[in-house]
């Protein structure tokens, strides 16, 4: 890491942290498995940091879903599993928000697609890199995504 | 943005930042986590591995020890001695203390007063320490000694080749193995055979009467790895009187 030194990256990190955990704890509805995701991805940046330091919640995101297992790629694997648990605590305190209630009407890969694209701000292109499917999918997945939201808002009014 | 994803994204924000985040010690990895059957499975690994080292140390510890103590007894050689110019070796003022490190080999000719030369036992023994020794056993060479005498053992010059030896400083001897009276006079690699039987041995010369009568061992150093030749066992006149003959190792 010539310009790219382990106080810059431990700065970075730290800067990202509170949003990208957030964000990964949205995505899983784990606090433990988001934290873990997110140290492998700590120590991932030590060793192979990303290329520069402009998207770094990004590739944070990528790599902390990556970790986890239940990221998005094992989601796609698995199908549409990964209903919200009615006994989860994580789940639980999202389920107190307006937005957790809306991410529980989600599948795993939804939720991780919804949340990059409203909480994180990342781009459609961002997204797709992220998670490892092409741009289209992520712009039918964030359509579907709200029109389902809709639905359960609306039932739920 | 459409107003609609604007609102989307104010509630996420508004909501998702609510989330409570980890105390900031455990942003990093440093806390991991790791239960207490872990934590033991690990200390028990730790002093498994260490244990094993000890015991593989000890037991190279041991073993080169007993290397050092133990007398090889490599197979005899009968071939007959390279006379490669190596270094003569003479009486060292320092004894060197046998010590590790490829191990050397020493290598020489054998004689006895007679047309056949009885099974030896070739003895190195260290001047340092005498019960630190290396030996080889060699073969009867030449004819019966009930037949009738040649003028020489056949074949190629007797030789013995000890092998195995740790470097330091040796005497070097042979005991006859078989059963004979007076068997416990030796031969000795010898002041006499450096100093009288090479010099005019070799050169098919009688020896001079001036030649002195020194029948004193002479040392053999052995370094790392060198295999030190012409160290020929054929003095077997050291129980004249005004010399000493070592005794056979037991």
């Amino acid at each position: 890491m010539p310009e790219f030194t382990v106080k810059r990256w431990e700065q970075l990190y730290d800067r990202a942290f509170p949003q990208v955990y957030r964000a990964v704890v949205a995505a899983t509805l784990d606090r433990e498995r988001a934290l873990d995701g997110l140290h492998d991805a700590f120590e991932e940046g030590l060793r192979h940091p990303p290329s520069d330091d402009r998207n770094v919640e990004g590739w944070l995101y990528r790599v902390a879903l990556r970790k986890t297992r239940r990221g998005l790629l094992r989601a796609l694997r698995e199908g549409s599993l990964g209903e919200v648990p009615a006994d989860d605590p994580s789940a639980a305190v999202l389920q107190r928000l307006e937005v957790g209630r809306l991410l529980a009407l989600l599948t795993k890969r939804q939720r991780a697609i919804v949340v990059a694209h409203y909480y994180l701000g990342l781009s459609q292109k961002e997204i797709a890199e992220a998670v490892g499917v092409r741009r289209g999918t992520v712009s039918a997945t964030v359509s579907q995504s709200l029109a389902r939201m809709r639905k359960g808002e609306a039932e739920h009014a | 943005m459409r107003d609609q994803d604007r609102d989307l994204v104010h509630l996420f924000v508004r909501d998702l930042d609510e989330i409570e985040l980890p105390p900031r010690d455990r942003w990093r990895v440093a806390a991991r986590k790791e239960s207490l059957v872990m934590k033991a499975s690990r200390y028990v690994l730790y002093a498994t591995a260490i244990a094993a080292v000890l015991v593989v140390a000890l037991i190279a510890s041991f073993a080169l020890r007993a290397g050092n103590q133990v007398a090889a007894s490599p197979s005899p050689t009968i071939a007959a001695v390279t006379t490669s110019p190596t270094p003569t070796p003479t009486a060292a003022t320092a004894s060197p203390t046998p010590t590790a490190g490829p191990a050397g080999a020493i290598t020489g000719a054998l004689s006895y007063p007679s047309e056949f030369i009885p099974p030896l036992t070739v003895f190195a023994v260290s001047v340092a320490d005498q019960h630190v020794l290396f030996s080889v056993d060699t073969p009867r060479f030449g004819a019966d000694p009930s037949s009738q005498p040649t003028a020489a053992p056949p074949g190629p010059r007797p030789s013995y080749t000890i092998t195995g030896v740790t470097p330091g400083a040796y005497y070097v001897f042979a005991f006859r193995r078989d059963t004979f009276i007076g068997n416990d006079i030796p031969a000795v690699y010898s002041r006499f055979v450096v100093d009288c039987m090479q010099p005019y041995g070799d050169a098919q010369k009688p020896i001079p009467s001036s030649c002195p009568n020194d029948h004193t061992l002479v040392q053999v150093i052995v370094r790392p790895g060198e295999t030190v030749s012409r160290i020929d066992v054929t003095d077997w006149n050291c129980s004249l009187p005004g010399s000493t003959c070592p005794p056979r190792p037991r």
